[in-house]
């Protein structure tokens, strides 16, 4: 499953992420808030220095990376997606349609990140979610959360 | 002494109120709980029950945390002894000796006494704690912003630097935690920053959602694979055989005392926390064994000091959180963001104004190492079944967790996907080796930074020497400019030459023409 790549190495990538960030943030800060004297510091002294501080630091690890190019494990994406989509599901469904649906449909899409799973045990984790966000939010904290809903 | 012995009986009163004792038992319970479960650390524990804390009273809600945090650290060392996976970082060194033990079939004797030996190092790190917690608040009541600037900037980057592989690295994240922490109103000017005209952002991004995601959702994110991994097969301990033999705990008493003593000097200071004393605690022993051979076949002493160790640096950690104010890792920035948004500063003036919080935790402290043995040794048959659940059943409802969780502390959406971005951001960061844990902590000292180094410069009128001239926050910085000098020159050294290497194999390896490079590990964060 593992495929391997050659690829940038993650210290010139991460390092010049890393650069970007910092100066976005310095010159952000810059533009926008107003520096202050060291008497009287303004909102935009700390984005100034902490951006320029990540920019330099960035540059230093890029610079300092063992070698430009590496081979890199390419990491299986399908199961970060499904989870990322799970998520994303849950966070649309749960302020129009109640705790139900959204736990339900974030649970079958988690779950499915592993492949192979039988229904029996996707039933039982469905169930098992439900159980356990209802008994702990609603019952044993007291929190309002409408089971279902229906918005329109 | 009358007065430490009054706060003492304070304490205890407020830890055996019912509703803060349920807090103990439930923050016990659930550290052993994710500490058995192996790469769920003390991190992600806390950061998953972070939400419920808005539920309960500032004192329970603490003593809770905490005890999900000492907790792990017992819990997680019957994975380490049983199955060879440590239950956390800090657990890793008990796998040395404790599963050539099991093999040996000494499993229950290697559990029995590494709960003896929590127990010993968890008890001499809270009587450090309450020995040493009021002189430390008492001289740091004389500190001024210059030397609170000096401290919290000498413990962010010494905390970020100090446990990552490489340190370079640690302080980029710091860094990046404090940019994080400026989003939102800025205290003295009142006005808004990097908020981009979203009023979710005026508050400041939640140190809730950080922690979830960046800890307990990007841990889930790098760790479920399209096939589940194979099931571990784990082997019934019963009751009788957590009995140590005369001889294993002959040999365990000085390793124990040993181990407990490093552990709480370890603690107390920034940076080092349960991680590196388990494991200066097992070099020592290594050191002043009469057979150093023995180890790593099942020595006892290998297994007993530094799971010593590692408890009383749990403890002792609070030392310079409560006292001063300042955390040393992410965990226990952790504790002091929920105490904060609670309306409690912790610092000096914390032992004078909330007494009742301090010495509540303290000797919830005391009740739940307590707890810790009775759910240790009776109940050790529980946990072990537990270890035998597949990843694949936890996963899908530790995400469950973290959604409702996110969405309850807002009654919104927005919350949960900014657990989301998190988590991607955690993600992303593992992906290309960079620590996320001193984000957390760079996230919660920044802003006492700022303030701290506004406020010194208003009253020194701008006079930048003053950090220097002042004794403490001088010695403080000095300190620090040293340790950054060595570090870089360190790094620079190193770093030089690993490439004159890489080149030198490169050569060899065209000259030899074509043989396959060798695949790179991904790093491995060590959250601490």
């Amino acid at each position: 499953m593992a495929r391997l790549r050659k690829l940038p190495s993650r210290d010139v990538v991460g390092g010049l992420v890393l650069v970007l960030l910092g100066v976005a943030v310095a010159g952000y800060g810059y533009a926008n808030y107003r520096l202050g004297v060291l008497r009287s510091i303004g909102p935009g002294f700390m984005p100034l220095w902490l951006g320029l501080v990540l920019a330099g630091t960035g540059a230093a690890i890029a610079a300092l990376a063992p070698r430009w190019v590496e081979e890199v494990e390419v990491p299986d994406l399908r199961p970060v997606a499904m989870l990322v989509t799970g998520i994303l599901m849950f966070a649309g469904t749960m302020p129009f349609f109640g705790l139900v649906p959204a736990v339900v449909l974030l649970t079958i899409s988690v779950a499915l990140a592993e492949t192979g799973r039988s229904l029996k045990s996707l039933t039982g984790l469905v169930i098992a979610g439900l159980l356990l966000s209802v008994g702990i939010f609603r019952y044993a904290l007291g929190i309002r959360l409408p089971l279902v809903a229906w918005p329109f | 002494m009358d007065g430490l012995f009054d706060s003492l009986v304070l304490g205890l009163a407020v830890a055996l109120m019912p509703s803060n004792l349920l807090a103990c038992l439930l923050g016990v319970a659930l550290g052993t709980l994710f500490g058995v479960i192996p790469g769920i650390g003390p991190l992600v524990a806390m950061s998953l029950l972070f939400p419920f804390t808005f539920y309960m009273e500032p004192t329970a809600a603490i003593i809770m945390l905490a005890g999900i945090f000492y907790g792990t650290s017992y819990g997680g060392s019957i994975s380490s002894i049983l199955v060879n996976l440590p239950g956390t970082p800090a657990n890793a060194v008990a796998c040395l000796d404790g599963y050539p033990m099991a093999q040996k079939g000494r499993a229950g004797a290697a559990l029995g006494m590494t709960t003896l030996a929590s127990l010993i190092g968890g008890s001499v790190g809270i009587l450090l704690m309450m020995l040493l917690s009021p002189a430390l608040a008492a001289w740091a009541l004389q500190f001024g912003p210059w030397e609170y600037f000096a401290i919290v900037l000498f413990g962010l980057v010494v905390g970020a630097t100090i446990t990552s592989g490489a340190p370079i690295k640690g302080f980029a994240m710091a860094v990046l935690g404090v940019i994080l922490g400026v989003v939102g109103t800025d205290v003295a000017s009142g006005l808004p920053r990097f908020t981009f005209g979203s009023m979710h952002l005026i508050d400041g991004l939640s140190l809730t959602a950080l922690a979830m995601g960046l800890f307990g959702l990007a841990e889930l994110l790098e760790r479920v694979k399209r096939m589940p991994d194979a099931e571990v097969r784990v082997r019934k301990v019963s009751l009788r055989e957590l009995l140590p033999t005369r001889d294993e705990l002959g040999r365990s008493w000085m390793p124990m005392i040993r181990g407990s003593g490093l552990g709480s000097v370890v603690g107390v200071l920034p940076g080092t926390g349960a991680l590196i004393a388990s494991f200066m605690a097992y070099a020592v022993e290594r050191k002043v064994a009469a057979e150093p051979s023995r180890f790593g076949k099942g020595a006892i002493e290998g297994v007993t000091a530094p799971e010593a160790a590692n408890n009383a640096a749990d403890q002792t950690a609070f030392i310079p959180t409560l006292t001063l104010g300042v955390p040393g890792s992410a965990a226990m920035a952790i504790i002091l963001g929920v105490l904060m948004i609670h309306g409690i500063t912790p610092g000096p003036l914390m032992l004078e104004r909330q007494p009742d919080v301090f010495w509540g935790l303290v000797m919830s402290f005391w009740i739940g190492n307590i707890l810790l043995v009775v759910l240790n040794v009776p109940l050790i048959g529980l946990w072990v079944k537990l270890l035998s659940i597949p990843f694949g059943l936890l996963y899908p409802m530790i995400i469950v967790l973290i959604c409702m969780g996110a969405y309850a502390t807002t009654l919104g959406s927005v919350e949960v996907i900014v657990v989301l971005c998190f988590g991607l951001l955690g993600l992303g960061l593992r992906w290309l080796g960079f620590p996320t844990a001193p984000v957390i902590l760079g996230f919660v000292l920044g802003p006492l930074m700022e303030v701290n180094f506004a406020r010194a410069m208003r009253i020194s009128g701008g006079d930048f020497t003053s950090f220097l001239t002042r004794p403490i926050s001088g010695l403080v910085l000095g300190l620090l400019a040293l340790l950054i000098a060595y570090a870089c020159y360190r790094m620079i050294a190193v770093r030089l030459r690993d490439r004159r290497r890489a080149r030198t194999a490169a050569t060899l390896r065209s000259a030899t023409a074509g043989t396959t490079g060798s695949a790179t590990i991904r790093g491995k964060s060590d959250d601490n």
